[in-house]
């Protein structure tokens, strides 16, 4: 079974990031690396040489934003479609928007690339759901 | 003298037979082998029933009486047919031959005289005079078949007893038999039309002291109760002493003509009546567009009304010349109308329509102009001003309905996006800086960013429910209607609203509404319009350089054109030129607020059937330009 190796949030809200990686925090006990892009395609770059870099077996969780400056989520997707399925298969993709439009979501449900729409804050229960699925250990102090 | 070469059939009535071969000699001197046949008076009869052999003449020698004479040529006429008869006369005594001429006979010789070539010159001319009454007889009868096709008889009265002699035709158009006697002048008096009778006798008495044609037109009654028109044309005729003898004339059946020509009368003052009371304009111009036709309406709109276009249309002037002037006079659609119709004219187009507006201080006037062919050949063109006035009303009414429904829609589409995106995410960031102030052991130095940043978004929030109440309350057009706006009042009240900025900042707005002063439009998106260029042209100032934004207006073909032009940051447009305008996030160093400003010019912009463009170098400037179509709708 892959197992989630690292955890990458995508979205120019600096304050959303910020807050993400704290509720992953206070969620799970392992020391998943955590990292935040504001700009989209600094993000993709990044996914490209960690997703080569890392073991088979492992996974790279990523929550994207949909509205964006200069490259949207789901440009983002587009982009990552085309790094092929090498890539593909080590990633794991969540979209994280406050968008409450029911097109958002269906868009979402009809891209491969989608495990979920998650609407905007993320919860430690959606954190929760997602970990123990990938065995992650998780925090005794969670809710 | 030659003798005749002809063979000529002769029937000598002779009773004695020494006097027939004497004259038979005498025949055979002048004719070749000419057949003379002999026969008693009485058997006559036998010879000239076989009408195919006929005789070229009858001699007859009469020495009877002229009493006993009389009777016998009476009766031989009656059986001669067109044959001529010669008399050969007993008696020298020439007055009482002429009365056998009266009779019919072609001539006549006294005996005693006789010799050949008296012969011979008297059965020449008799045969000769035959041919020529035969011809006489002929177009009598011809003259009274035309009288007949014609529907002409031809009259003439005495004007000593008012005798009449009448042609046939007459008798058949009054439905009477056929007189072979004269009648009376009271007779035909019978058959006129009652209240016509003054019509003619006063005519009669006037004609008699006159030398001209006379013409009158009257009815008759005819013999069958019918009413019939009459034309009758009729001359008198006077001896040396100018005294009026006869008069003569022609009597014509113009019944028919009549109701012909009644009927025509009848259609062609329809079609005037029609033409007249029709409340479109119309008017007919030839090929190089004189106008060679109009109706009353169209002469009533040329004078009441004072518009370039129709002005000075009467007939006789051009109305190429018309379009021409108010073209040079600044009617952009005059040269459309001009080409329009000379294609109609060369046969390229069946038809061509143009529809403008025309409105005078009173009240608001739509036309609809249609050029088309009078006919397939005839080179001109019906021009016709329709008043669409009323169609345009409800045209307006259903696009003023359409484009609310349309806005209403673009408003709901425009809240759920602000909704969805704008203000939902500063509301996902309290809700999860909430979440973790849960936590029990949330560090002290933790504290201060979270309440930072939950303070940030809430400002955000408030930002954009402002934009929000902005937006819902310009895009309310149905509360609203129509007016003229002008742009100097509203760069006024918004550059007032500004007042504390423009002076702090030092910022300059000129204005130039020289060309086009006011646009007949809604005047909370016009100001909304306006309100967000110059908010979005303030925020983009560059900086050290004084802020200038230049607002001003211009007259296009079809309509106006509105340019904001400022010396600000500018924005660069490759990478952003399809976003500038869009609802997405997505604009480098434009915050929220700015983008739903711009978002809400261009809807507002379309909205009113109009275009944005923007033009922008980086450290430059920006120039946003607006186009309206004029009219608005």
């Amino acid at each position: 079974m892959k197992s989630i190796e690292q955890i990458i949030f995508i979205d120019d809200d600096e304050i959303n990031n910020l807050i993400s990686e704290r509720i992953v925090n206070k969620t799970i006990v392992s020391n998943l690396k955590l990292s935040s892009f504001v700009y989209a395609e600094e993000g993709l770059k990044y996914i490209k040489s960690e997703a080569l870099k890392i073991e088979e077996n492992k996974l790279i969780l990523i929550f994207l934003d949909i509205n964006m400056p200069f490259l949207n989520g789901w440009q983002v997707l587009e982009q990552i479609e085309q790094m092929g399925e090498i890539v593909h298969n080590k990633l794991l993709i969540y979209m994280l928007s406050s968008s409450i439009d029911p097109n958002d979501r269906r868009k979402a449900s009809e891209n491969k690339l989608v495990s979920e729409f998650i609407e905007k804050p993320l919860s430690n229960s959606i954190i929760l759901q997602i970990m123990k699925n990938y065995n992650i250990p998780i925090s005794e102090n969670k809710i | 003298m030659n003798k005749e070469k002809q063979s000529y059939k002769f029937l000598l009535l002779e009773e004695n037979p020494d006097y027939f071969t004497i004259i038979q000699e005498l025949l055979f001197e002048k004719f070749t082998h000419p057949l003379v046949i002999r026969a008693k008076f009485e058997k006559v009869t036998d010879f000239l029933i076989n009408k195919n052999n006929p005789f070229d003449a009858i001699i007859l020698d009469l020495s009877l009486t002229i009493k006993r004479g009389k009777e016998i040529i009476t009766d031989l006429l009656k059986i001669a047919g067109n044959c001529p008869i010669i008399i050969l006369a007993n008696t020298r005594d020439a007055k009482y031959c002429e009365t056998y001429i009266n009779q019919g006979v072609a001539d006549y010789l006294f005996k005693e005289e006789i010799t050949s070539t008296l012969l011979l010159k008297s059965i020449l001319y008799a045969i000769k005079s035959n041919i020529q009454n035969q011809k006489i007889i002929q177009s009598e009868i011809e003259l009274k078949t035309t009288q007949k096709a014609a529907k002409v008889g031809t009259w003439q009265t005495s004007l000593y007893d008012f005798s009449s002699i009448w042609s046939d035709e007459i008798y058949r158009i009054l439905g009477e038999e056929k007189k072979e006697s004269k009648v009376s002048h009271q007779h035909l008096l019978r058959y006129i039309y009652p209240t016509d009778l003054h019509v003619f006798k006063d005519a009669f008495t006037k004609s008699l002291s006159s030398k001209h044609l006379n013409v009158i037109h009257h009815r008759i009654k005819d013999n069958s109760g019918q009413i019939k028109f009459v034309e009758q044309r009729w001359k008198i005729v006077r001896d040396e002493e100018s005294q009026p003898i006869y008069a003569v004339g022609t009597f014509n059946d113009v019944s028919e003509k009549k109701r012909f020509q009644e009927r025509a009368l009848k259609i062609e003052a329809y079609n005037k009546d029609i033409l007249k009371n029709i409340s479109s304009n119309i008017a007919i111009i030839n090929s190089k567009g004189d106008i060679i036709a109009s109706n009353e309406a169209w002469n009533r709109y040329s004078i009441e009304n004072g518009e370039p276009i129709i002005e000075k249309t009467g007939n006789g002037s051009n109305y190429f010349k018309v379009c021409q002037d108010a073209w040079n006079s600044g009617d952009v659609s005059a040269l459309k109308v001009l080409e329009g119709i000379k294609k109609v004219v060369n046969g390229k187009i069946p038809e061509f329509v143009h529809e403008y507006p025309c409105h005078s201080p009173e009240k608001k006037q739509w036309f609809a102009m249609k050029a088309l062919k009078v006919s397939n050949t005839d080179k001109n063109v019906l021009i016709i001003h329709q008043d669409i006035t009323p169609k345009k009303i409800v045209e307006f009414e259903n696009e003023k309905i359409a484009f609310d429904l349309t806005q209403r829609n673009k408003n709901i589409e425009q809240f759920s996006y602000i909704v969805s995106h704008n203000l939902r995410g500063p509301l996902a960031n309290i809700l999860a800086m909430s979440e973790l102030l849960k936590y029990d052991n949330v560090n002290p130095s933790d504290m201060l960013p979270i309440l930072k940043g939950m303070s940030n978004a809430a400002f955000k929030m408030d930002d954009v429910l402002k934009d929000l109440n902005a937006i819902l309350h310009a895009d309310n057009p149905s509360s609203e209607t129509l007016e003229e706006v002008y742009f100097q009042e509203i760069t006024d009240i918004i550059s007032n609203s500004f007042k504390n900025i423009i002076e702090n900042q030092n910022i300059q707005i000129q204005t130039n509404f020289k060309e086009v002063e006011s646009i007949f439009s809604l005047k909370s998106y016009i100001h909304s319009i306006f309100y967000n260029l110059i908010y979005n042209s303030i925020q983009f100032q560059h900086k050290n350089v004084t802020h200038k934004l230049e607002i001003q207006s211009k007259k296009t073909e079809n309509g106006i054109q509105i340019k904001f032009k400022d010396n600000g940051t500018g924005i660069n447009l490759q990478k952003n030129k399809e976003r500038l305008f869009g609802f997405n996030k997505g604009l480098d160093n434009i915050s929220e607020d700015k983008r739903i400003g711009l978002y809400i010019v261009k809807s507002q912009v379309e909205a009113l059937k109009g275009n944005i463009s923007v033009k922008s170098t980086v450290a430059k400037g920006t120039v946003f330009t607006i186009e309206f179509k004029i009219p608005l709708l």
